[in-house]
C-alpha cells in the first residue's frame, strides 16, 4: 500500500535511524486526521464527498493533480491598510508583516492556568519569512511553507535530527538543542475545561526563539496548519446554502461568509473553498492529493539588482524540495559570497531590499487537489449559514466573519472585531525609515503613525479566523 | 445618468490628454530626448505647456471629430512624459514618484520583465532612456511629420538631442499586427468634467438600468480616476465607494505614470506556431483544429473580437457589432476554462468576475491600466517578414509595480497564476524563469488533455521606459 508523503516528499527520514518509523508514523498520522475528518461519529460536518487518496477502495482513478494558487504575502495587512493609497498600504503591510506577535492565541497553558502567550509571525497565508539583520544589514531572507505537523512528528521521534536540521536550516552551529525544548510542561483545555498535557517538558517547542525572532524553520501563524487546510477542503465540499446568482454561479466571497470556514481576508482560503465547492457541486468527491502540503511554486528573482544596479545572479536558493522541483518548501535570498555587497544595499524592482514582504508578493503559493466521480455519494446539505460578514467599521477593506446569532452588523462589538484583527500587529512603531524612500511615502507612514487607531491593541481570547477542525484533535504533536 | 457620491471634478485643463481620454489618432509619432543642458531646455519645456493637449482639448476634439468637424484632420495632439533622470535634470527629485520601476531604465529589469535585454534598441540603460518622450497624434500623415519636424527643430535649438524617433499607425480595422481587432476593452474612468452641468467623462447608461451604477455605456467598467492620475480617489475593493486618494509629492498632482514597452511583433512566427501546433492538436485531441481556433483560443477572442467564452464555435457579428456585447462577459460561467482556456490573454491580463490568487474579483479592477498603444511597421503581407513590425505599448496607471507589474510579471509571464497552472499567455507574454512557454488544455475535472510548449517569440520587447506624465501646471512652474 502507498503510504502518505511528508510534505514535497523530502527526504529528511533516511538521515534518521527510525526511518521506517517515521515514514510510517507521518503516514499514520495523516490517515488517522483523515478518517476523523471523514468520521461522522466523530464530526458532525464530516463530508461524504472528502475522500482520502491514498486509502481509497473506490476502484475509480483519481484525476491529475490540479494546483490552487494564491499570493504569498497576506491579503488581510493589504486590506487592514487599504485605507491608504497603494504604495504606503505597500510599506505599512510590508512592515507589519515581520512584527513577531506575542499573544495566547494557541489555546495553551502552564500548569497553574496561566495562558502561554506565543510568539508567531504575521503571514497567514501558508508561507512565512525571517530577514536575518546585522543592525541596517540584511545578511539573508528565509521563507518556508512547512507545517509544524511534520516538524512536531519528526521531534518526537528522532528530535536529534530535528537539532540537526534546525542548525543546517539556519546556518548556525551554535543553536542549543535546550533551546528548542520546552522548559516546562504545556497544557490545552479539553471539551470539559480539564487540563489535559499537550507538551511535556523536554519536549520539542515549534515556537522557541530559533523559530520565531531568530529564523523561520516551520510555520508559526495559528492558522497556518496543514490539517486546518485540510479540514477547510472537507468543509468545502459540504453542500452550503448559498444561492447561485443569475448565471448560476456562487461568488467566493459569499460562499465564505455563510461557511465561516477559513480565512476571509486570506487569498488562500477563498480560492480553496470554493474550487473544492464547484466539483462539490458537480458530484464530484475531492482529496488532497499526497503528498499533502502548502507549497511555494518555482519563481525568479530577476529585479534583485546590485548596487551598480546589475542583476544580482545565484541570490536565490530553494533549499527544501521535492525531486523534481515544482514543491518548494524552503527558500533562501541572499547576496552571493564574495560579492562584497549584501541584501540591504540591493534594489528588488527598483525599490530598496528593506522587507522579505516585497518578495513574497512576488511568490505564488500552491496545494494540490485531486477529484473524482465515485458512484453513490452526493454533497451533505448544511440547512442554515453558520456565519454572516460585516466590513470593519474603519478600515473598509477589511472584512469580519460572525456567528449567524449575532444577528446583524451593528451588532458586532469592538470586541468581537479586535477578536477578528488579533494578528494586526500594534504598529507602526518604528521611525519612519529615511533612507532615500519617496518623501510623500514618509509623509504618509507618520500620518497613519500619529492616527488613533494605532492604539496599541490588547491581547485577546482565543478566537483564530482560518479554518479550525471542527472536531477536537487528540493525536497530533507528541 | 447615474453619477455616484464621491466622483470627483477632473481638473480637465490640467491633466493631459491622452491619460483619460486617449488621442485615437490615425498616427502617432513617439519622440525621445535628452536633457543635456537642462537650464537651457527650461524655458522651452516651459512653454510646452501651452501647446500640451489638456484633457479638456482632448474631450472637445473627440467630440467634434466625431461630429465630423474637418478641423481635426489637421489638428495636431501633443503629450509629453519625463523619465526620472529627466526629472532629475530638472532638480527634481525623481525618487519622490516612489516607484521602484521608475527609478530605472527598463532594461535594468529586463530579467524581471522576462526581456532580453540585448534586444533592447531603447531603454537598455539611463543613456538610452529618453529624459522626455513626446506623444505627437494626428488624423492626417502628412502634417504630423510638419509637426514632428518644427518640434524636433526647436527641441534642438533648446539644448535637447533626439535619442529616439518611431511613428505609429493604426491598421485598416483597428487590429494589431496578428490580425486581432484591438483595444476593445477599456476601463472608463469615473469623474466629472467640467460644464453646466458637469458631465461624467465616461458616457453612463440610463439610471433605470440596474448595471448603470457599475458600467458605462460601451460596457466599460467603471474605475476611479486615482487608478489613473494623482490627487484623485483610486479603485478599493468596494467598487461604488472611493477608494483612498492616489498621493504625490505636489507636483505629481495631476500627473500620471506611463509605461512605453516597443514589443515587436514576428508575424510568420505566430502563424507558424499556430498552424503547426493546430496539426499537432488534430492528431492529438482527435478533432479538427484550426489555425483561427487556436489563434482565438491564445487570444481569448476571434479576428473580429468575438470573445471565445461567448461564442467558442467562431466569430459572431451579433456579438461584435455589439460594442456592450463585447465587453460585459465574464469567466465564472466558465471556471473550469472549458470555452476560454486559462493560458488566453485577455483572461490572464483580466479575470473579470473571478476570484484570482491576489483576492476576490473586485481586486481585479485595481491592477487595470489605460492602453493608448499604437501598432508600428507595415502591415504584414508575405515577403515582409524582415520588415520591423509590432507595437507601441503605452499604458497610463499610479502604480507601476501594482498595475504593469502584477499583470505582466505576476499573471502574463507566471504560468501558475492568476487561477490555475495551465500555462502563459501565450500572447504576449514570457517565461518568468527564461524556460519555454506553454498552454494546457484542461478537462472539467482538470486533466490535461492536451499542452503545447514553446521558445518561439513572436513578441519581442525591444525596450521601453517608465516615465511620469505631469500636470500642465508641471511645465508652467518649470519657467519660474
Amino acid at each position: 500500500m502507498d503510504l502518505y508523503l511528508p510534505p514535497a516528499g523530502i527526504d529528511d527520514f533516511s538521515r534518521s535511524q527510525h526511518a521506517d518509523d517515521l515514514r510510517q508514523s507521518w503516514h499514520d498520522q495523516v490517515t488517522s486526521f483523515l478518517r476523523q475528518i471523514r468520521d461522522p461519529s466523530r464530526n458532525e460536518q464530516a463530508s461524504p464527498l472528502f475522500y482520502d487518496q491514498v486509502n481509497d477502495t473506490s476502484g475509480v482513478a483519481d484525476s491529475e493533480p490540479q494546483g490552487i494558487p494564491w499570493n504569498g504575502f497576506p491579503l488581510r495587512l493589504n486590506r487592514w491598510f487599504g485605507q491608504h493609497p497603494p504604495q504606503v498600504r505597500d510599506e505599512l503591510a510590508n512592515r507589519a508583516a515581520e512584527v513577531v506577535l506575542r499573544l495566547p492565541v494557541q489555546g495553551l497553558f502552564r500548569e497553574d492556568r496561566t495562558p502561554l502567550a506565543l510568539p508567531f509571525r504575521v503571514q497567514d497565508e501558508y508561507c512565512e519569512w525571517h530577514v536575518e539583520r546585522e543592525g541596517e544589514t540584511i545578511r539573508r531572507i528565509s521563507f518556508t511553507c512547512e507545517p509544524p505537523e511534520y516538524w512536531e512528528l519528526l521531534a518526537s521521534v528522532d528530535f536529534d535530527l530535528v537539532h540537526r536540521l534546525y542548525r543546517e536550516l539556519l546556518h548556525n552551529d551554535e543553536i542549543p538543542a535546550d533551546d528548542l525544548r520546552w522548559p516546562f510542561d504545556v497544557f490545552r483545555a479539553s471539551r470539559n475545561g480539564q487540563l489535559v498535557p499537550r507538551f511535556r517538558r523536554g519536549d520539542y517547542n515549534p515556537w522557541s526563539i530559533w523559530n520565531t525572532e531568530r529564523g523561520a524553520v516551520h510555520l508559526t501563524h495559528p492558522a497556518n496548519s496543514l490539517f486546518a487546510e485540510v479540514a477547510l477542503a472537507s468543509d468545502g465540499t459540504l453542500g452550503w446554502p448559498v444561492s447561485p446568482d443569475a448565471q448560476g454561479q456562487i461568488d467566493p466571497q459569499r460562499l465564505m461568509c455563510c461557511a465561516g470556514r477559513g480565512g476571509i481576508n486570506r487569498s488562500s482560503d477563498p480560492l480553496i473553498l470554493k474550487g473544492v465547492f464547484d466539483f462539490a457541486r458537480q458530484g464530484l468527491s475531492v482529496a488532497l492529493a499526497n503528498p499533502i502540503g502548502l507549497y511555494m511554486a518555482p519563481f525568479g528573482l530577476g529585479g534583485l539588482l546590485s548596487p551598480d544596479e546589475e542583476p544580482v545572479g545565484e541570490a536565490l536558493r530553494f533549499v527544501r524540495q521535492s525531486s523534481d522541483g515544482s514543491r518548494i518548501l524552503r527558500a533562501e535570498v541572499a547576496a552571493p559570497e564574495g560579492t562584497g555587497f549584501t541584501l540591504d544595499q540591493c534594489t528588488l524592482d527598483g525599490l530598496e531590499l528593506r522587507h522579505g514582504g516585497q518578495i513574497a508578493r512576488q511568490i505564488t503559493m500552491r496545494l494540490f487537489g485531486v477529484a473524482k466521480r465515485i458512484p453513490g455519494r452526493s454533497p451533505r446539505r448544511v440547512q442554515r449559514c453558520p456565519t454572516f460578514c460585516c466590513t470593519h467599521p474603519t478600515h473598509p477593506e477589511f472584512l469580519g466573519t460572525f456567528p449567524a446569532r449575532t444577528g446583524s452588523c451593528d451588532r458586532v462589538t469592538d470586541q468581537d472585531w479586535r477578536n477578528e484583527a488579533f494578528d494586526v500587529p500594534d504598529f507602526p512603531e518604528a521611525e519612519p525609515e529615511a533612507r532615500g524612500r519617496a518623501a510623500f511615502l514618509e509623509a504618509g507612514i507618520a500620518e497613519v503613525a500619529a492616527s488613533p487607531e494605532t492604539e496599541p491593541m490588547q491581547p485577546v481570547g482565543r478566537r483564530v479566523t482560518a479554518a479550525m477542525p471542527s472536531v477536537e484533535i487528540e493525536d497530533l504533536g507528541s | 445618468m447615474t453619477v455616484l457620491a464621491g466622483e470627483p471634478d477632473l481638473e480637465a485643463e490640467e491633466i493631459q490628454g491622452n491619460v483619460l481620454r486617449g488621442f485615437d489618432t490615425n498616427h502617432q509619432e513617439l519622440l525621445g530626448f535628452t536633457l543635456d543642458d537642462p537650464p537651457a531646455a527650461r524655458p522651452w519645456l516651459a512653454g510646452l505647456a501651452d501647446r500640451i493637449a489638456s484633457l479638456e482639448r482632448v474631450h472637445d476634439y473627440r467630440l467634434r471629430r466625431t461630429a465630423g468637424d474637418p478641423a481635426t484632420t489637421t489638428e495636431v495632439l501633443v503629450n509629453a512624459a519625463f523619465s526620472r533622470r529627466g526629472l532629475d535634470a530638472l532638480e527634481l527629485r525623481g525618487t519622490d514618484v516612489g516607484d521602484g520601476f521608475f527609478n530605472l531604465a527598463m532594461g535594468s529589469l529586463a530579467g524581471s520583465l522576462g526581456d532580453r535585454r540585448e534586444d533592447y534598441v531603447i531603454g537598455r540603460d539611463r543613456e538610452s532612456t529618453p529624459d522626455l518622450l513626446l506623444l505627437l497624434g494626428c488624423q492626417e500623415d502628412e502634417t504630423l511629420t510638419a509637426a514632428s519636424r518644427l518640434f524636433q527643430e526647436e527641441a534642438g535649438a533648446a539644448g535637447l538631442r533626439r535619442i529616439y524617433q518611431e511613428r505609429g499607425h493604426l491598421l485598416p480595422g483597428e487590429v494589431e499586427h496578428f490580425g486581432y481587432r484591438d483595444g476593445i476593452s477599456q476601463v472608463g474612468p469615473r469623474g466629472l468634467l467640467p460644464g453646466d452641468p458637469p458631465q461624467p467623462l465616461t458616457l453612463r447608461l440610463d439610471p433605470s438600468d440596474p448595471r448603470s451604477v457599475l458600467e458605462g455605456e460601451r460596457g466599460q467598467r467603471l474605475v476611479w480616476p486615482g487608478q489613473f492620475v494623482f490627487g484623485y480617489a483610486t479603485q478599493g475593493e468596494d467598487p461604488i465607494t472611493p477608494g483612498p486618494i492616489a498621493t504625490g509629492t505636489d507636483w505629481m498632482r495631476n500627473g500620471s505614470l506611463l509605461v512605453f514597452r516597443r514589443l515587436r511583433q514576428d508575424v510568420a512566427a505566430f502563424r507558424q506556431f499556430l498552424a503547426e501546433t493546430a496539426q499537432e492538436l488534430t492528431g492529438r485531441l482527435g478533432l479538427t483544429v484550426t489555425d483561427r481556433d487556436l489563434g482565438a483560443q491564445v487570444v481569448g477572442r476571434w479576428e473580429d473580437g468575438t470573445p471565445v467564452t461567448l461564442s467558442p464555435e467562431g466569430p459572431d457579428p451579433a456579438i461584435s457589432g455589439d460594442p456592450r456585447l463585447l465587453n460585459t462577459f465574464g469567466y465564472a460561467a466558465d471556471a473550469q476554462g472549458q470555452r476560454c482556456p486559462f493560458f488566453a490573454h485577455i483572461r490572464k491580463v483580466n479575470p473579470r468576475d473571478l476570484q484570482t490568487d491576489q483576492g476576490p474579483a473586485t481586486r481585479t479592477l485595481q491592477f487595470q491600466m489605460l492602453r493608448r498603444g499604437i501598432p508600428y511597421g507595415p502591415h504584414f503581407e508575405p515577403g515582409t517578414e524582415a520588415e520591423d513590425r509590432g507595437l507601441l505599448f503605452l499604458a497610463y496607471q499610479t502604480s507601476f509595480m501594482n498595475q504593469f507589474q502584477l499583470l505582466n510579471k505576476l499573471w502574463m509571464n507566471n504560468s501558475r497564476a492568476p487561477e490555475k497552472e495551465a500555462g502563459h499567455d501565450l500572447l504576449v507574454g514570457q517565461d518568468e524563469l527564461g524556460g519555454a512557454r506553454f498552454g494546457a488544455l484542461l478537462d472539467p475535472l482538470g486533466n490535461e488533455r492536451a499542452r503545447f510548449a514553446t521558445r518561439a517569440r513572436w513578441v519581442v520587447p525591444t525596450g521601453g521606459a517608465f516615465l511620469f506624465s505631469p500636470s500642465l501646471g508641471f511645465f508652467r512652474r518649470l519657467a519660474g
